[in-house]
């Protein structure tokens, strides 16, 4: 097997377990799930650990961003 | 698109040449664009949350009613299309323009799954009366997954268009920038 064959098992493992842990309200894990696949298909499928650094750090610092204030908004009081 | 000729002869099967901060894989086009996607996503996604703070108990109805299943199946669908994408890039690199046009149609297959499989949410959801103005919770909905649907159709075209090029010659093992700047998109 490749390495796009270990991500894409990875990535369904992942989609499969966020899908199981959703129904019990879990809702930061699934947060961190989807950011990690997201990471996941941006460094391997998009070849970004190919690219410059500036490019995942780029799209690890939106991800991060956007994520974040979703979690923030979705848990504080 | 015109490529820069020496990362087309330099590049590896299973990896694309290292670029220049300019010149990430499949052009800087296309993760302009790619940003600008994660952004507008993004900002939908935080748009979401405010209103689900606001509308708490619309919200969690409205999640009731989504079709769950179908939304793991859409997930899983697109997973293998850009495995299947991501694998044609690497065929191609290596030269064989055959395997590659397999694994690009497979990819395209996967586009068509997804969208037959969201019309058929779509379907359910106008069947029971669900529309844009439903509420604050569907009208999201239908503008975040509707932009979603859009550019998977989008890429379905270019994928196809890259899928005639392979047919014809036009891109193969020294020639294939716009099949990965096409990829690029499609994994978005």
């Amino acid at each position: 097997m490749n390495r796009n064959t270990h991500v894409w098992l990875a990535l369904l493992g992942l989609s499969v377990a966020s899908f199981v842990i959703s129904g019990h309200a879990v809702g930061s894990l699934v947060l961190a799930a989807a950011g990690l696949k997201a990471a996941m298909v941006a460094w391997q499928f998009m070849e970004l650990r190919t690219a410059h650094l500036a490019w995942p750090v780029g799209l690890a610092t939106l991800l991060v961003v956007a994520l974040g204030l979703v979690y923030l908004i979705g848990t504080n009081p | 698109m015109t490529a820069p000729a020496e990362s087309e002869t330099s590049a590896k099967p299973d990896e694309a040449p290292s670029l220049a901060l300019f010149e990430p894989p499949g052009g800087i086009l296309v993760w302009i664009i790619v940003f600008l996607e994660v952004l507008t996503f993004g900002a939908g996604f935080v748009v979401f949350a405010v209103e689900g703070r606001a509308h708490a108990e619309e919200f969690a109805l409205g999640r009731a009613l989504l079709n769950q299943p179908i939304a793991l199946a859409n997930t899983l669908i697109l997973l293998t299309g850009g495995w299947c994408m991501a694998n044609g890039i690497v065929a191609l690199r290596s030269g064989g323009e055959h395997l590659a046009g397999r694994w690009i149609a497979a990819a395209i297959g996967t586009g068509f799954a997804f969208l037959a499989l969201k019309g058929f949410e779509y379907a359910e959801k106008l069947q029971a009366g669900i529309g844009l103005g439903e509420d604050t919770f569907f009208t999201l909905y239908w503008l975040l997954t509707g932009v979603h649907f859009l550019h998977v159709l989008a890429a379905i075209v270019i994928l196809t268009v890259i899928w005639f090029g392979i047919r014809r010659g036009k891109y193969h093992g020294g020639s294939f920038y716009d099949v990965e700047s096409s990829g690029i998109f499609w994994h978005m």
